[in-house]
C-alpha cells in the first residue's frame, strides 16, 4: 500500500502535474508580512503621536490641572475614532506578529504588551521629536497638500468651553487671548478676582493660558483660568509670522 | 543518491535534497510518514475508511510548499501543521465544529512545570485510554492529546503543530487528561 501511494505520488511530481512553488514566493511572503508589521507599527506610531499632540494643542492634556472637572474634559476631548483606529491597529500587529514562531510560541498577552508599549513609547518619543509640531506650523501657512486638512482641525475634538491661547493685553477684568487658530476672544475674569485675587498679578502678556469658560460670539466668560507652561513651542499664527513684532493690540 | 544512502538521512536531510537536487528523494518522506497520517487522519476525522485520497492531497501539498520549508527545522512538525490545516478544512466540509480563533488558554502564561521523565512512563498506559474516549473530547483538547500521546510529538513540536504556546499544551494535555478521568468515573458509577 505504502509503494502504491508513494510511486502515484513521484509519477505526478514527474510528469509535472504537481510542481513545487518558488522559494521567491515564501521569501515574497515573509517580507509582505514584515513589511505588514512595519506599516502598521508605522501608522500606529503617527497615530497615537497625533492623538498625544492634538490633545496638547487644544490644551486638553492640560485640563486635568483644573481637578476633577479638568479630568472630565479631558475624557470628552479624547478623540475616540482615532483610538479606535489605534487599536485596531495593533490587533493588526499582533495578528502580523503571530504568524512567526517567536511570538506564537508564547502566550499573546506577552507579543500584545510589548506591541502596545512599543506603540505608546514610541508614540512619546515621535512627539518629543515635534513631528507634529512642524507639520501643524506648515499647515497653518497651507504648505502641507495631502495632511493639511488634518492639522488644521486639531482641535475639533475638544468641548466648547475649553481654550487655549496666549494673552496679547490685559485690563483689570479682561484679557484678549490669541489662539492656535490666529482668532483672538475677549475674556472676562471678573468674576474670578474675589476669589483669586492674586489672578491679575499672573496674567501678563504673552503668557500661555488655558481656560474654561462659556464663549459667546468672540467672548469668553472664565469659570477658571491658569497660566499653563504646556512645554512646547505652539504660538498663535501671527507670532510665528512676525516673531519680531509685538503683540496685536485692539 | 541511492535509496540506501537516502534511507540513512534525516528527514530534514531528504528535504534539503528535494527542494535543490533530486525531487524523487519525497518519495522518502511519504515512505516514512504515509502510516502516520493515515493514522491521524482517522484519529482527526473519526473514520474507519481508507484515508488514501486525503493522505495523498497532504504530500501533495508538502511537495508543492517544500520550498517554504525551513530545513534547520523539524519537519515532523511542519507536515503535521500541514496536515492539521487540512483536516480542519475537511471537517468545516463535513461538519460544524467550531474551533474558537481566539482561546484564553493562549492569552496568559501557564505555570506548568515541563515535560519530564514521569510522563513518558505514563504515556503508554494512558495511550489507551486516550484511544478510547478522544471522541468525546472538544477539539482544543483532542488535537494536543491525539499530537502527543498518539503521534509522539515533544510539546515543542505540538506548540508549533497547533500554532499555540508550548505551555498551553501543557494545561491543554492536562485538562484532557482530567475530562477522560472524570469521563471513566461516570462510567464506573454507572455499572
Amino acid at each position: 500500500m505504502s509503494e502504491e501511494l508513494k510511486n502515484k505520488i513521484l509519477e505526478q511530481i514527474k510528469i509535472g502535474h504537481v510542481k513545487m512553488k518558488p522559494k521567491f514566493r515564501f521569501v515574497l511572503e515573509s517580507f509582505l508580512y514584515i513589511f505588514g508589521i512595519i506599516l502598521a507599527s508605522l501608522f500606529s506610531l503617527y497615530l497615537i503621536s497625533f492623538i498625544i499632540f492634538t490633545l496638547r494643542a487644544s490644551g486638553a492634556l492640560a485640563a486635568p490641572g483644573f481637578g476633577l472637572r479638568g479630568i472630565g474634559i479631558l475624557f470628552v476631548s479624547l478623540p475616540w475614532l482615532l483610538i479606535v483606529i489605534s487599536i485596531v491597529l495593533i490587533i493588526i500587529m499582533e495578528l502580523l506578529v503571530k504568524h512567526f514562531s517567536v511570538a506564537y510560541r508564547r502566550p499573546i498577552l506577552y507579543s500584545l504588551l510589548f506591541i502596545i508599549a512599543f506603540s505608546t513609547f514610541g508614540a512619546l518619543v515621535v512627539d518629543r521629536a515635534d513631528l507634529h509640531q512642524a507639520l501643524f506650523k506648515r499647515a497653518r501657512q497651507n504648505q502641507l497638500p495631502i495632511a493639511g486638512p488634518l492639522y488644521n482641525t486639531f482641535d475639533s475634538f475638544k468641548p466648547d468651553n475649553l481654550h487655549r491661547g496666549i494673552i496679547l493685553t490685559v485690563s483689570t477684568s479682561s484679557l484678549e487671548l490669541q489662539t492656535l487658530r490666529d482668532t483672538t476672544s475677549t475674556v472676562s475674569f471678573e468674576s474670578l478676582l474675589e476669589k483669586y485675587p492674586e489672578l491679575l498679578e499672573a496674567l501678563q502678556e504673552g503668557n500661555p493660558i488655558l481656560i474654561i469658560g462659556t464663549k459667546i460670539g468672540t467672548n469668553i466668560t472664565a469659570e477658571n483660568i491658569q497660566v499653563f507652561d504646556f512645554g512646547d513651542n505652539l504660538e498663535p499664527m501671527h507670532e510665528m509670522i512676525h516673531p519680531t513684532e509685538p503683540p496685536l493690540t485692539h | 543518491m541511492t535509496k540506501t544512502e537516502l534511507d540513512a538521512k534525516s528527514d530534514e536531510e531528504i528535504t534539503k535534497i528535494v527542494q535543490t537536487e533530486d525531487a524523487q528523494a519525497f518519495g522518502v518522506l511519504v515512505e516514512r510518514y504515509e502510516q502516520k497520517l493515515r493514522r491521524y487522519a482517522r484519529k482527526f476525522l473519526f473514520i474507519k475508511a481508507d484515508t488514501e485520497d486525503l493522505v495523498q492531497e497532504i504530500f501533495i501539498k508538502a511537495y508543492v510548499n517544500i520550498r517554504g520549508f525551513n530545513s534547520s527545522m523539524r519537519f515532523s512538525p511542519w507536515i503535521y501543521r500541514i496536515a492539521h490545516n487540512h483536516f480542519i478544512n475537511a471537517l468545516k466540509k463535513r461538519k460544524n465544529e467550531p474551533r474558537p480563533i481566539l482561546d484564553p488558554e493562549t492569552i496568559f502564561p501557564h505555570p506548568i512545570a515541563p515535560q519530564s521523565a514521569d510522563d513518558k512512563i505514563k504515556k503508554t498506559e494512558e495511550k489507551l485510554l486516550i484511544e478510547q474516549y478522544l471522541q468525546r473530547l472538544k477539539p482544543k483538547y483532542r488535537d494536543p492529546l491525539m499530537l502527543y500521546y498518539l503521534e509522539e510529538l515533544s510539546y515543542q513540536e505540538v506548540a508549533d503543530v497547533l500554532k499555540i504556546p508550548v505551555k498551553t499544551v501543557g494545561v491543554r494535555l492536562n485538562r484532557a487528561k482530567a475530562q477522560i478521568q472524570e469521563i471513566v468515573k461516570n462510567e464506573n458509577q454507572k455499572v
